[in-house]
């Protein structure tokens, strides 16, 4: 057999990289140092560009929230000073259910509203439009502040809507609007569907994984351009958010692929199935069937006895190595929840 | 990422060397990146940034490895797992061959040859990260280059046999 380092001696007394006094194995450690790197430093850059987004938006949507409410504050004032000094004005519209307020710097000479706390100037001329029944209203209906200014990014702007004076949804005008609840859930249903047949929008970029005690894995994948969230164990999914919006669980079954990679990536084997619920009452037989099937003991549809306790597992009445034992009494453990106690018997088929 | 990209090729290489499945080396480069991102206000001076992500990423490592230990060895395929890009095959097997001859050396004598040979610092850098006198990584160094020797006489000794 040919050798694949000579026998020459390797220097230990000089200390200088890459020279360690045997020809092959200075080779071998130049060739490792000229593999290609597995991580570039580009998508370096772009993961942490992501998390700065990220933090930029967020306090972003902060400041915004903070200026809104003070632009708004200050229209009620401006208005009621209005009110009182001035005769009504042309710009009551009474049939609007929402209030918009543009901040951004647009004049108009022939309706000035001045605000009483900044410059920024009023008019409904534009799109803009300051309704007097609606601040009245404020509590009972909903008021959208739509901010054009920019505030740290110098992109695009951040629409953020509040609703009853708590904030309920933020996004980037570059991205979709967010849809509400029920409509989500179908329009995400769709889009998976196309991605399926187009096989795309699954990025690789790990954001965060995290490990738990109980077995159970948490991490955050960019999936389909969306931050989703999925923690999984043994039995299958426990918890699922995509871009914030908890997925049900009856809909798991649309996200195989991010299951599956999630499953590959923590290395839990999906005793279950990848998209099953982990909360659903769990199938032992089953699961242990699959096991038994995927470690290549038994064929798929074989007909077989199986037998397991803490001392021994008995598979067509042939005692199984120690160390298969120790698997899948791990097994049972992973699928059951807690561990065969000392003296129980779990048993699939008849036994003689 | 002024301070990080100069260190970027430094890190893969001692992540990538040390880790041989390809997903496992990125998800802890990445991981390593980001906590660096976070807690980027716990570097006090910047010549201590290397030392700092150094020693996220070593502890990623360690953490992964405690994982793989408890986690189900059925998908653990290392050796099949181990990426080898160099055209031909003699120097693939002497990449692989090397890959487990270091894989075998005890840890602390892994960490500073993988640290000076592959991701290219100095004895003095390592004797700063890994809490030693340069003396004692260089001690290091000399033990864990005479290991690989006894490993690769080893291989060598096994396979004429």
């Amino acid at each position: 057999m040919k050798k694949l380092f000579n026998n020459e001696l390797i220097n230990t007394n000089n200390l200088e990289k890459g020279i360690t006094g045997n020809a092959d194995l200075n080779n071998a450690i130049s060739s490792v140092k000229e593999e290609p790197l597995i991580f570039s430093v580009e998508e370096a850059n772009y993961l942490v560009e992501n998390a700065m987004t990220n933090d930029v938006t967020s306090s972003v949507i902060k400041n915004t929230i903070v200026i809104g409410g003070a632009v708004l504050l200050s229209a009620v004032f401006g208005w009621m000073y209005y009110e009182f000094n001035h005769k009504p004005s042309e710009s009551i519209q009474t049939n609007n259910v929402t209030t918009k307020i543009n901040t951004s710097k647009s004049l108009n000479e022939r309706n000035k509203i001045t605000l009483s706390s900044n410059e920024n100037k009023y008019s409904d001329g534009n799109s803009t439009e300051l309704n007097s029944t609606e601040l009245n209203s404020t509590t009972n209906n909903s008021t959208e502040v739509i901010s054009n200014s920019n505030i740290q990014t110098t992109e695009s702007n951040i629409n953020t809507t509040i609703a009853n004076n708590s904030t309920v949804a933020s996004n980037n005008t570059t991205t979709a609007k967010k849809n509400t609840t029920s409509s989500n859930k179908q329009g995400t249903k769709s889009s998976i569907d196309d991605n399926k047949k187009s096989n795309s929008n699954f990025s690789k970029t790990i954001i965060t994984q995290r490990y738990f005690d109980d077995g159970s894995a948490k991490m955050t994948l960019e999936y389909k351009n969306q931050p989703a969230r999925i923690t999984i164990n043994s039995r299958g999914i426990e918890s699922l958010f995509i871009n914030s919006e908890e997925v049900d669980p009856s809909y798991y079954y649309l996200y195989e692929d991010l299951a599956e990679e999630a499953f590959r990536r923590s290395k839990i084997e999906p005793l279950a199935g990848a998209t099953h619920d982990a909360n659903a009452k769990p199938n032992i037989n089953a699961m242990m069937t699959g096991a038994l099937t995927r470690r290549g003991l038994i064929k798929e549809g074989e007909i077989f006895n199986f037998e397991l306790t803490p001392s021994v597992a008995i598979l067509n009445s042939v005692s199984l190595k120690a160390d298969v034992h120790k698997d899948l009494l791990q097994v049972y453990q992973s699928a059951f929840g807690s561990s065969l106690p000392r003296g129980g018997k779990f048993i699939i088929g008849k036994q003689p | 990422m002024t301070l990080y990209n100069p260190l970027h090729e430094r890190l893969v290489r001692f992540v990538q060397t040390l880790v041989w499945d390809k997903e496992e080396a990125r998800d802890i480069v990445s991981e390593t990146i980001l906590a660096a991102y976070e807690h980027f206000e716990k570097v006090k001076h910047h010549e201590a940034f290397l030392y700092y992500l150094f020693t996220i990423a070593k502890r990623k490592m360690n953490r992964r490895y405690v994982q793989q230990k408890r986690q189900s060895p059925w998908t653990d395929e290392l050796n099949d797992k181990a990426e080898d890009t160099s055209p031909d095959a003699l120097k693939k097997l002497q990449i692989k061959e090397l890959k487990e001859a270091i894989a075998h050396l005890p840890e602390k004598y892994r960490e500073p040859l993988v640290l000076f040979e592959f991701s290219g610092l100095t004895i003095k850098e390592i004797a700063e990260l890994s809490n030693l006198t340069e003396n004692g990584v260089k001690s290091r160094l000399v033990r864990a280059r005479q290991q690989l020797s006894e490993i690769l006489d080893g291989t060598l000794h096994e396979k004429a046999i």
